[in-house]
């Protein structure tokens, strides 16, 4: 009975009933059954009249009826691609071109009913060509070379696919216009096929059916050894789990609704206009398009109320524990990696050797726990990310509160904050710790550095006497003896970047970023790229040019990045001002930065005081500011 | 018969510096219309649209039926029908599919849908035209159209947004004379209109609202008699030959505004309540009247009385 009902929903959906009138009228279905049939008999004669240069492409004598199928299904793979996403780019930018989105709105429906008959329509299409390909399909066997079970499955995995690219589409047309919904589609789709064909060895998560539709003909082409191959079922399998995840997850998408749109809505009729764009092109105003607070409320307010509850496990929770499971792998390789280092480590020592190789990735149990926070400061850093997204200014903007539960609900602004501060809190020291090990893995990698066993060895029992692979003496890395100047510079950079995300969050940039929380991780990373990530990149790559520079311009250098500091302190490069005042320059430049920040800090506070606070109470009660401030806070201490 | 209330509080919306919308507080009682004056920019629009949860007040509630549209906006969504200015629709359908597109979009259920909207095409006066494509309507057509989809979902509260706008007058009349109908069904409607005439004939209650601001706001027969804020008019009639006589004595009176002759008479405009002073001032210099009557403001004198043209 519920299945009958949902049918019901889908027939009554609008977009089925306007797709009734154009997609599945007599005169559409005719026009695309001559299409069909003019391209299949094109394809067939063509394929006939040139035997020989088939032949010579797919490498080796063929039956026509393999080939012909193979052609058969790639045409409806190109189709459904190009299509698909051509009919679909303008269902939610359609309505408000056209001027009625704010009835779509008003009449509440949920986004996936509005959405499921677009869906509804796009199967009796797949069926209705499914049918009309039924004379050809039974010619390939006559044809002969077909394998009758694989071509039918793979049908049954293109209607899969048709199904994945709607749901895709749908999902993306909620973030781009149609033009770049269309591109971002299409060019995913072949970029996917090509990888899901290309030689990799662990192909478990396919979202195309390529590697599916070319199976027989690839195989046999390339001749390859029986085991090497994955048998069909395998082949199959992973591109329909593929398929189906990337289906369900859009259809999620949808449902959750916008999570990262800007809100701007500068007049009564909402057009959102910026300078300039009257001189462009529509095509060319690239622009999130759903940025009316009707449009967003359309998402929020008006989806199925049964499932609200678990808005937040979905927006926050889902993405954690995906987030979680990839730190728990990437803790475990590093567990791993010093478990095997110790072996070997050990193994080395007892076999008496007094030499080991300059990258062999020594850790120690400090080195290991330091690994540890920073994974897990990475992943709250990282959760704090997509929660700044999730309860972006799109919901706050909304005004619908976050349900937490069934009974209690959320601002979004409280979790924004709570975002801000975690951020705060946790991501600086990750990131850094992060280029920290980026850094230190290179200098071993590049041989530059070598573990010191002088240091090392007490603890693990290794032979104490330090030697190098490289016997470039005086280039030892000496880890341990940096740790307190190490987490100096971290603890002043951390509060720079705070100081610096604080006022960016003040001037105004919450507005452009969507929260505060968000535009706390957009300066803190800007900020690691600068002065850490760029001059590490330009380190490695241009190191033999670089270097001589550094050492040359090693004070300028060493105002803007500490990286020339603990090149120094690692004796990687000579400094002029000496090992013991590597740091300095550092210190000195972004202390007064820090300073700056925190004065433009203050500067701001009190602007926003004066003009946002105290200004309207002046007003009110024509008291100066001051004296407004004073009678306000009397007021509130009553 | 509907029980819907409308209530609006303090409602107040800004666009960057601009305040569309200014501390607007107003109540319409159920099953009456209330007609929405102001001219262009005044905010009319901003505020229906508040009122049709698309646009979030920065200030205020309104409450529709008891439901708040801050907190309830789903529910007070199912009470309203909102005819907007523009006319939109999905490209290349009829009448008659546009009608079934919004009926389902409504969720208007699939068995009652086709007799829903005969209903409508019927109140409407669509049923006889023939259905031809959208695109191809009439503007009076369209807006007939336009109010037949509002009506679709059979709402308690209808917004209606200029729904005069572009018509001439045979098809302002008829649109008049729908609005009158459907407020004998018991709809609660607030029209918004900057043609005055339109309004005048089926509002219960008037609106005006200028720069923002609600200036005036009542019983649209009590407007006429009271002359709005501004004070009392009265039409007197005296002999010819002390008609000077009687206006200069007349603009004499501490709180006369405005003392004109017109068509053998004088029209006053006073503060005063009664109009007492003014009788007794002619009767002390004893000049004769031969009337002395209320006269009864129409739509256009108020507007003009209570408005100085100010734009947002």
């Amino acid at each position: 009975m519920k299945l009958l009902q949902q049918f019901q929903m889908l027939k009554s959906s609008p977009g089925y009933l306007r797709d009734r009138r154009f997609l599945l009228s007599a005169g559409a279905l005719g026009l695309a059954a001559i299409i069909l049939n003019g391209a299949l008999l094109a394809m067939l004669l063509g394929l006939l009249g040139m035997p020989s240069e088939v032949e010579y492409f797919l490498g080796g004598a063929r039956q026509l009826g393999e080939i012909f199928s193979l052609l058969i299904l790639t045409g409806i793979f190109l189709v459904i691609s190009v299509v698909t996403p051509l009919r679909l780019t303008d269902i939610f930018l359609g309505p408000r071109l056209a001027g009625y989105f704010d009835q779509v709105v008003l009449s509440g429906i949920s986004p996936l009913r509005f959405v499921a008959g677009r869906l509804w329509s796009q199967n009796l299409v797949y069926l209705v060509v499914i049918s009309l390909l039924i004379p050809w399909i039974v010619m390939t066997v006559f044809l002969g070379g077909t394998a009758w079970p694989i071509f039918l499955v793979n049908l049954l995995l293109l209607y899969v696919y048709s199904l994945m690219l709607a749901a895709v589409t749908l999902w993306l047309s909620l973030y781009f216009n149609e033009l770049l919904t269309l591109l971002v589609v299409i060019s995913g789709v072949g970029v996917l096929s090509l990888l899901a064909i290309a030689p990799i060895p662990y192909q478990v998560f396919v979202v195309t059916p390529v590697p599916a539709i070319v199976y027989q003909t690839a195989t046999e082409s390339l001749a390859m050894e029986a085991e090497s191959l994955r048998s069909f079922a395998s082949v199959y399998w992973s591109c329909l789990g593929g398929m189906g995840l990337v289906t369900v997850g859009a259809i999620a998408g949808i449902w959750l609704g916008p999570l990262t749109v800007v809100h701007r809505e500068t007049s009564t009729f909402g057009e959102v206009v910026y300078p300039g764009d009257s001189t462009k092109k529509r095509w060319l105003r690239i622009r999130l398009h759903a940025r009316r607070l009707g449009e967003l409320t359309f998402f929020y307010q008006n989806r199925c109320a049964v499932r609200a509850p678990w808005e937040l496990l979905f927006r926050w929770g889902g993405p954690l524990a995906v987030i979680l499971c990839g730190s728990v792998i990437g803790l475990s390789g590093i567990l791993a990696d010093y478990l095997v280092t110790e072996t070997r480590l050990q193994r080395m020592y007892a076999d008496g050797g007094r030499h080991f190789a300059a990258n062999l990735g020594y850790r120690d149990a400090g080195g290991f726990l330091l690994d540890y926070l920073i994974g897990i400061q990475i992943t709250v850093g990282l959760s704090t990310l997509v929660a700044a997204v999730a309860f972006s200014r799109s919901r706050a903007a909304a005004g619908v509160r976050v349900p937490i539960g069934r009974r209690r609900a959320l601002p979004p602004l409280v979790l924004d904050s709570f975002c801000f501060l975690l951020i705060l809190c946790s991501i600086g020291a990750g990131s850094f710790g992060l280029v920290d090990r980026i850094s230190a893995g290179w200098l071993q990698i590049s041989g530059r550095a070598t573990v010191m066993p002088a240091e090392a060895g007490p603890m693990q029992g290794l032979n104490p006497e330090p030697v190098s692979s490289m016997q470039r003496v005086g280039y030892f890395t000496r880890y341990q003896g940096l740790e307190f100047r190490d987490m100096a510079v971290r603890a002043l950079a951390l509060h720079l970047m705070s100081a610096f995300a604080l006022w960016a969050c003040l001037q105004g940039a919450g507005y452009f970023f969507w929260s505060r929380s968000l535009t706390a991780m957009m300066v803190v990373p800007a900020y690691a790229f600068l002065v850490w990530l760029l001059p590490l990149f330009l380190v490695m790559v241009f190191r033999d040019a670089y270097f001589p520079l550094l050492e040359r311009f090693s004070w300028f250098a060493g105002l803007i990045s500490p990286l020339t500091g603990f090149l120094i302190l690692h004796r990687e490069l000579v400094s002029e001002y000496g090992t013991g005042n590597a740091m300095l320059p550092f210190w000195f430049f972004h202390t007064g930065i820090c300073l700056l920040a925190l004065f433009l800090l203050r500067h701001r506070l009190r602007w926003l005081q004066v003009n946002s606070i105290l200004k309207p109470v002046s007003e009110a009660t024509g008291l100066p500011p001051l004296e407004a401030a004073a009678t306000m806070a009397q007021e509130q201490v009553k | 018969m509907a029980v819907t209330t409308i209530k609006i509080s303090n409602l107040t919306r800004r666009f960057d510096q601009l305040v569309a919308v200014d501390d607007v507080s107003l109540q319409v009682a159920a099953g009456t219309t209330l007609g929405l004056i102001g001219p262009n920019g005044a905010g009319k629009t901003s505020l229906l649209r508040m009122l049709a949860t698309l646009s979030m007040p920065d200030a205020g509630d309104v409450l529709i039926g008891g439901r708040s549209v801050l907190r309830d906006p789903r529910q007070v969504r199912r009470m309203l029908g909102f005819m907007p200015a523009e006319f939109g629709y999905p490209r290349g359908l009829t009448i008659h599919e546009y009608l079934e597109y919004f009926g389902s979009l409504y969720q208007v259920p699939t068995a009652d849908l086709p007799q829903r909207i005969r209903d409508v095409k019927e109140l409407t006066d669509l049923a006889a035209r023939p259905d031809v494509a959208v695109r191809g309507l009439s503007t009076g057509n369209r807006q007939r159209l336009l109010l037949a989809r509002t009506l679709l979902h059979d709402p308690d509260v209808l917004l209606l947004d200029e729904p005069a706008s572009g018509l001439d007058p045979r098809a302002r009349n008829e649109l008049r004379a729908i609005i009158r109908t459907l407020a004998t069904l018991g709809k609660t409607i607030i029209v918004s209109s900057h043609i005055l005439p339109d309004l005048e004939d089926v509002s219960d209650s008037i609106a005006i609202m200028e720069a923002g601001k609600l200036v005036v706001h009542g019983d649209l027969q009590q407007l006429r008699q009271s002359g709005v804020e501004a004070g009392i008019s009265v039409r007197i009639r005296v002999d010819s030959a002390v008609l000077q006589q009687a206006a200069d004595l007349l603009r004499a009176i501490p709180g006369v505004h405005e003392c004109r002759i017109h068509d053998q008479g004088l029209l006053v405009r006073s503060e005063d309540d009664g109009g007492n002073s003014l009788l007794e001032a002619l009767i002390r210099e004893r000049i004769q009247v031969q009337e002395f009557s209320r006269e009864a403001l129409n739509l256009e004198q108020i507007f003009m009385r209570s408005t100085a043209g100010r734009v947002t």
